[in-house]
């Protein structure tokens, strides 16, 4: 019992790990078609701002983590914004285009981190709120995985009730839908993309929060999550927030299920394995916004 | 009829500009009158930068002390750095382009053994000497190369055998998926079947996983007494934070690590770490003059906030050993340094202390020392071997291993 | 028209690569030039498939690497007699795995190296095309695959050596470091410089033919392929396996060279480093994708030294956003269409102000 109470925990946690990164990438590629490859570097850089914070303000208190939340949002948010102004606008239209010129951001990003910080990582610790866990028989959960979950579940609230209740969310939505049209009803869809890309970025920023909590915080974070988050918004269906959950919950439990049966290598080539193959059957994804056009632009 | 000369011409100066490209790059030939060149081929990019940054300082302070105390027979030393990027096929270009263009008389090099091993025929073919700064797995001995680091029974052996000692009994293998962790643990096998001990399990991270759950949890499912853990880089620091937020202290779950060092005590936090073991050969607290002097040096270069490190102590010994080595052939030439080697007794007063090469498998003869983290973040010593051990990479002399069949690849 | 100068300019480089070995006298230098001719090779197997038919595979590295590997069990077998290797010992192995065996024999490697490599490929895209899987999904999932081999090649480290992969082997023509054995490193080179030429021959006869044509308009616009009556999912399929085979003997030449085959040349960055070669040079023309990749290759040998090396991996991604965004057509775009451009208004401004 105590297993399975266990596995389910840590499913969820990875669940919600992958969800967090992905998010953001969920938004942008939903609605502008960019594939973020330096997703994962703006995941870096909100870890670092954890870092950041916590030299600024002192040791490891809570209010220098809870703060830095709000501040690696703000500081991808406006990187992110700053990068679509100067380079994704040029790439509009060409999605494969700028999957490349963001790989080559990738690079540049990661080797300014090695450049600031240096090659080794740094030390963030995690709170004393989040330290040891919560004991519930015989299984611990963890203070900060707990955290982790209830942060992605506030971020999608949050996104679910940008997207659906305001008025800058219908228009994100049109836009996602039929660009011209919401052109041609007075929406500025360059501003529409600029911001965002930059919520998208900014989501990245407090996903790295929580990595920062669980893992190192070097220049090369970034690269490990980068795959399973397309891979999660590939799985659920662009655009679509549900099913960007479903992808990750897919994911995660089936790497902590099969893992705890095979080796770790293994584990990865199965579940990768696995959504090839489900995509086979569902080449766009669990939830596809049905067009009548033919293309995709 | 203009375009297409235009074309033409413009086809004929690219092709030019990538011969002259080549051209560019070849250094300045051998050394000169006044100066030598080394050349130093490490990771500056890339995952594996995280841990070559510091070996990469050892030997730059190294050659700047040697430089600054007059040379060697009288020549600067001059470095010529090249970025083997966390890559083996890069490392084996940028080293065959050190031994063959540059002129340089020696390299010190690679972390990885892949990197090593992807190098290892180049410097035997052309006849170049490279220091290998790292503990490894062993199982290897070359002619050109010179091994600065632990071989396993001067790291991995000694450790167990301080486990056993201490009444520690089922053993836990847990380790990254390469061939370092793969090796080390078909070692640790042999050796505690042969003292009847249990491995009660042996699981193998992804090199660049993140999430342990799963594995902690095989971890509570075994209840070992001790975790043996060659885990690299990354994966420490995910493991150890994760085992923390369940709260599994070393009294729990007690660890012994190979590639954990100051620096990564640095990076995961001492209060995480506080009370587990690892087994190097030198510790920033090893409590020497010479070792005084050394980190003081390396502070003071590079920050007060750096810490020295087994790796990068053995990177600057390689550099002194191999000033030693030039000194006792009286020349820079490869085939005079080698034989010096080879006759033994090239040693050097190192802040570990004094290290010999063996001249005939060209590994150095270390002190071990079991250390244990402590809360200022230096791992501080608990049992060190009374005299230096000789370095066996193929466990010769050691029955157990020669009983499991560990034995040089039959050529 | 423009083939004619594309032609010119390859037999521009055939001709100066092949006095490269007379000419130039480190050996170290002639075995990266090498090298660079490998890369080349799989470079204009992916303009194939990415500036012709518009796909782009961010998994090539697996191709790469299983021809390689091939290559390097021969290799390394026919070195050690056919002996186990010491990656085999250390993981308990008492006899040779039975997937080694077909590589005591040469005609069989030959073969094998092209075969399996081309095989997967076939199957990848039979099952991926026929989902209509495109776009950037179709590079997703290549960059999944890369992964999933990546993280097998590392897991099964007795029968593949792991991370460090197949080492301590000699070329097919023996020993080729060192100024004894110049000669055969000439030849080796020759070898691999016949190869390119014979690749490009066949790369530009393709795209020249009607073939080629249904690649563009595969590219520009595949709906319309279909409606106009050819079965798209074939000729993909088609290009998308002679490209996995072109790029398994481009890294089976490179073994030769390199000395040893790791798994890091299957992982993704190393993929899209392969792109970017062709991206640089000049997509959807045969010679730019040549160009690329000596072009990356030797500033990175010659830039990532030194002081140098910092600033190298924001050079290179600068030039890679640079010219995704400014310069399409990479350096042939540049010389082709640009150069003439900014000479015909430079021309033009000083006649209006004449």
């Amino acid at each position: 019992m105590a297993e399975i109470m266990n596995t389910i925990f840590n499913s969820l946690s990875l669940s919600s790990i992958y969800l967090l990164v992905a998010l953001g990438l969920a938004v942008t590629f939903g609605l502008m078609g960019v594939i973020n490859m330096a997703h994962g570097e703006f995941v870096m850089i909100g870890a670092y701002t954890t870092y950041v914070m916590q030299e600024l303000m002192g040791g490891n208190g809570s209010a220098a983590y809870l703060l830095s939340i709000p501040a690696a949002f703000a500081v991808t948010f406006l990187l992110g914004c700053v990068f679509e102004k100067i380079l994704i606008t040029r790439l509009y239209g060409r999605k494969i285009d700028s999957l490349l010129a963001t790989w080559g951001i990738s690079l540049i990003l990661q080797q300014a981190a090695r450049s600031i910080f240096g090659s080794q990582g740094v030390n963030v610790n995690a709170p004393a709120f989040l330290k040891s866990g919560l004991k519930v028989g015989a299984c611990t959960f963890a203070y900060n995985r707990i955290f982790i979950i209830a942060l992605v579940a506030l971020c999608l609230a949050g996104v679910w009730l940008l997207m659906n209740k305001t008025s800058f969310g219908a228009k994100m939505r049109a836009t996602m839908q039929n660009r011209s049209m919401a052109q041609c009803m007075g929406i500025n869809s360059r501003k529409i993309d600029c911001l965002t890309f930059g919520i998208g970025s900014g989501l990245a920023g407090i996903a790295g929060c929580s990595v920062a909590l669980l893992g190192s915080v070097d220049s090369t974070v970034g690269q490990n999550y980068i795959v399973y988050s397309f891979m999660t918004v590939v799985l659920g269906g662009v655009g679509n927030l549900l099913g960007t959950v479903i992808g990750a919950v897919i994911i995660g439990f089936s790497s902590i299920i099969i893992e705890a049966h095979q080796g770790a290598s293994i584990a990865r080539a199965i579940v990768l394995l696995i959504i090839i193959v489900f995509l086979q059957f569902r080449p766009k994804g669990l939830f596809v916004i049905r067009s009548r056009s033919l293309d995709e632009e | 009829m203009k375009k297409r000369v235009m074309n033409a011409a413009a086809a004929a100066v690219l092709a030019l500009s990538m011969v002259l490209m080549t051209g560019c790059g070849s250094g300045s030939g051998s050394s000169s009158k006044e100066s030598v060149k080394v050349g130093l081929l490490h990771s500056m990019t890339g995952s594996m930068a995280i841990s070559e940054q510091a070996v990469l300082d050892a030997e730059k302070l190294a050659i700047k002390e040697i430089n600054e105390s007059g040379g060697i027979l009288g020549k600067q030393i001059e470095y010529q750095e090249e970025d083997g990027a966390s890559d083996p096929s890069t490392f084996a270009s940028k080293a065959e382009k050190l031994v063959d263009q540059d002129g340089i008389s020696t390299v010190f090099g690679c972390w990885t053994s892949s990197s090593r091993k992807a190098v290892k025929s180049i410097f035997e073919d052309y006849d170049a000497l490279l220091f290998y700064p790292v503990q490894y797995e062993g199982m290897e001995s070359s002619s050109n190369i010179v091994y600065t680091g632990a071989a396993p029974n001067q790291q991995i052996v000694p450790a167990i055998e301080y486990l056993i000692d201490k009444g520690y009994k089922k053993f836990f293998l847990l380790g990254s998926d390469y061939v370092f962790p793969r090796t080390a643990n078909m070692i640790i096998q042999a050796q505690l079947d042969a003292a009847g001990l249990e491995v009660v399990g042996e699981e193998y991270a992804d090199m660049d996983q993140t999430d342990f759950a799963a594995i902690i949890a095989k971890i509570e499912a075994a209840q070992p007494d001790v975790i043996i853990n060659t885990l690299n880089g990354t994966g420490n620091v995910s493991f150890f934070k994760q085992m923390s937020e369940k709260n599994y202290t070393s009294d729990k779950y007690m660890t012994m690590s190979f590639s954990i060092a100051e620096e990564e005590v640095a990076t995961i936090g001492a209060d995480i770490l506080k009370g587990h073991l690892v087994s190097w050969n030198y510790y920033e607290t090893t409590d020497t003059e010479k070792n005084k002097e050394f980190v003081e040096a390396y502070k003071k270069e590079y920050g007060e906030d750096r810490v020295t490190s087994d790796p990068a102590e053995a990177a600057y010994d390689a550099v002194y050993l191999w000033k030693a080595a030039v000194e006792k052939a009286n020349s820079f030439e490869v085939d005079d340094v080698l034989a010096a080697i080879e006759e033994g007794g090239i040693s050097y007063d190192a802040p570990e202390g004094t290290v010999t090469i063996d001249g005939s498998n060209h590994h150095l003869a270390k002190t071990v020392r079991i250390g244990e983290v402590k809360d200022d973040g230096l791992i501080y010593e608990v049992y060190s071997t009374d005299a230096p051990v000789e370095p066996d990479p193929y466990l010769q002399t050691y029955d157990w291993a020669v009983a499991a069949g560990i034995k040089p690849l039959e050529e | 028209m423009k083939t004619k100068k594309k032609h010119i300019c390859f037999a521009a480089i055939a001709i100066v690569l092949a006095a490269v070995p007379f000419l130039v006298s480190s050996t170290s230098l002639v075995q990266f030039l090498g090298k660079c001719i490998c890369f080349s090779i799989v470079a204009i197997a992916l303009d194939l498939i990415w500036g012709y038919t518009g796909m782009l595979s961010l998994g090539h590295g697996i191709y790469f690497c299983l021809g390689g590997y091939c290559m390097a069990m021969y290799l390394r077998l026919r070195d050690n007699g056919g002996a186990l290797t010491d990656f085999m010992q250390t993981g308990g192995l008492k006899e040779l795995p039975l997937f080694w065996r077909p590589f005591l024999s040469l005609p069989l490697t030959f073969i094998l190296m092209l075969f399996i490599p081309g095989l997967l490929a076939a199957v990848i895209g039979f099952f991926v095309f026929r989902s209509r899987i495109k776009g950037v999904y179709f590079s997703i999932i290549t960059q999944a695959l890369t992964w999933a081999a990546y993280s097998l090649f590392i897991a099964n480290s007795k029968y593949t050596g792991g991370n460090n992969g197949i080492t301590d082997f000699t070329s097919l023509l023996g020993k080729t470091r060192g100024a004894a054995n110049k000669g055969n490193l000439m030849m080796l080179f020759m070898i691999a410089l016949v190869m390119l030429v014979i690749v490009y021959i066949l790369a530009s006869w393709l795209v020249g033919s009607k073939f080629g044509k249904l690649l563009i308009a595969i590219r520009d616009g595949e709906n319309r392929t279909y409606f106009s009556g050819y079965c798209v999912n074939n000729y993909k399929n088609f290009i998308y396996t002679l490209s996995a085979v072109l790029t398994a003997l481009g890294g089976a030449l490179y073994v030769n060279f390199n000395g040893s085959i790791t798994p890091s040349q299957m992982t993704i960055s190393y993929s899209i480093t392969m792109i970017i070669w062709v991206a640089v040079g000049g997509r959807g023309t045969i010679i730019g994708a040549i160009i690329g990749a000596f072009f990356i290759n030797l500033c990175e040998y010659n830039l990532s030294s030194g002081s140098l090396a910092d600033i190298w991996q924001y050079i290179i991604g600068l030039i890679f956003c640079v010219t995704i965004v400014f310069f399409k057509g990479g350096i042939v775009g540049l010389f082709r269409e640009q150069i003439p451009a900014l000479i015909r208004r430079t021309k033009k401004t000083a006649k209006e102000a004449a």
